[in-house]
């Protein structure tokens, strides 16, 4: 089963989907994503400069999706091949999840560098959905 | 404004060889070409446009911010209606009031783009090519799609001025063609017909400017024809595209030949977008500008491609 997500909500998070658009915080510095709620480097409620990064972090967690996406996935997965699926942590210091792409997702894994690219992500309702994910990088 | 400042290109990961389809089908119908350019399953226009406006970005002295105009070129925008320039300009994160036009319906587009950004009178503008076209499996036209984009900044200044401008048209009904509501590219199949088509009308735009180039930089359909056209002004000009490496790029193919020019040393060049039906833009240019446009790749099977390109997936209706 999928986790729907309605385009308007889908919309409101463009900045975040497209550019990774982070929020420092103006006391204490700390990069936050997405950009709302309480800091989680002082735990207070501020409000945030917002800061595209260049998109570029380690993979910190990992895994591969082969022969059981959700359904909005099951056309991509069917002319892909198994899905890889990270949490990365950027340069800014913050953990964010994503898909891997132009890469053999088995072959890469904890401690790899990538970078942001942009992709569909997936068509839902005649509306095709962009956003990031990420691919292996030498920088 | 009548300089290009900067460019970048993006070409999709995954080759294919010519061999995967003489195995396959007995032949490969795509002339000239040895090898292909496939763009991913997550891949589209919008996606390539985004990438190569980030690479000729990442070498400007301009940043985004800079950006008044943005025009789009591709044969194969992921919708029929509906803005597609919108949606590469939110997410290359261009200012709100960036004025936007999206050009298609023709390999032209790509030139097309070019021309409204040159004519925009903004101070920065961004004229974007991107294709990836679709054809029946079994036919010319889809042996020798490819896959890529290609991003011009035109600013005052560049290393690369923008001399003239010329254009061109000829109605030839039957060229190659979409019709409406359809995913396929096809086309008349009169083959002297369509080489009298592409070579009289991008000579007509090449003869139709002030002073000839010393290098031609055409629409390459396939990588046989481009050098028809060089024939057809009067055989002294070097001609160059990339279709032979990379596949038909559709609207950025003409982009992609003045890059060739220009990593070969050429610094007069006319670039002629072409586009069946058939009408042509040219530009003279003086100047050249380095592209870096290696990477690493990947080569695919028969069936890879099959996959990638939608040809065999029941639900995406063959489209990327």
């Amino acid at each position: 089963m999928g986790a729907y997500i309605s385009v308007p909500t889908w919309w409101r998070q463009l900045d975040q989907r497209y550019r990774l658009v982070l929020g420092e915080c103006p006391d204490c510095g700390t990069h936050n994503f997405p950009p709302e709620g309480a800091c989680r480097g002082c735990n207070e409620m501020v409000e945030y400069e917002e800061v595209t990064p260049d998109g570029t972090g380690e993979i910190v967690g990992h895994t591969v999706i082969d022969g059981a996406a959700p359904p909005e996935f099951a056309t991509f997965e069917k002319q892909h091949g198994p899905i890889g699926v990270v949490v990365v942590e950027l340069d800014e210091g913050v953990r964010v999840p994503g898909m891997l792409a132009d890469c053999e997702p088995g072959d890469v894994g904890r401690g790899d560098r990538v970078e942001k690219i942009v992709r569909r992500i997936y068509e839902q309702e005649g509306v095709i959905r962009y956003g990031y994910k990420f691919t292996p990088t030498d920088d | 404004m009548n300089a290009i400042e900067c460019c970048g290109a993006y070409v999709p990961r995954y080759r294919i060889d010519a061999s995967e389809f003489t195995e396959a089908w007995g032949a490969f119908q795509a002339r000239g070409v040895s090898e292909k350019a496939v763009a991913e399953s997550d891949e589209d226009a919008v996606t390539m446009a985004v990438e190569a406006i980030e690479r000729a970005l990442a070498t400007s002295e301009y940043s985004r911010d800079d950006v008044d105009t943005l025009a789009i070129g591709t044969t194969t925008p992921p919708v029929d209606e509906g803005d597609v320039a919108a949606q590469v300009a939110e997410i290359s994160g261009l200012r709100r009031s960036v004025e936007l036009s999206t050009h298609t319906q023709s390999t032209r587009a790509g030139t097309a783009a070019l021309t409204a950004a040159v004519e925009s009178g903004s101070s920065l503008s961004i004229a974007v090519a991107a294709d990836c076209p679709i054809g029946a499996p079994d036919g010319a036209i889809d042996h020798a799609a490819g896959a890529g984009a290609v991003a011009l900044l035109i600013a005052e200044d560049g290393p690369v001025s923008i001399e003239e401008s010329a254009s061109y048209a000829h109605e030839f009904p039957g060229t190659r063609f979409r019709q409406r509501g359809q995913t396929n590219v096809e086309s008349y199949d009169a083959t002297a017909f369509e080489r009298d088509a592409y070579t009289s009308v991008v000579a007509g735009a090449v003869d139709a400017l002030d002073h000839t180039g010393a290098a031609l930089a055409p629409t390459a359909p396939d990588g046989s024809m481009p050098y028809r056209a060089g024939r057809a002004v009067g055989g002294e000009m070097d001609v160059y595209e990339q279709t032979s490496s990379l596949g038909d790029t559709g609207a950025a193919s003409s982009l992609f030949s003045l890059l060739a020019a220009w990593q070969d040393g050429e610094d007069d060049v006319v670039v002629v977008g072409y586009g069946d039906g058939a009408s042509a833009n040219a530009f003279r240019l003086a100047g050249s500008i380095s592209v870096e446009m290696t990477r690493e790749t990947t080569s695919i099977t028969y069936d890879e491609y099959l996959r990638k390109r939608g040809h065999v997936v029941s639900d995406t209706g063959g489209v990327n």
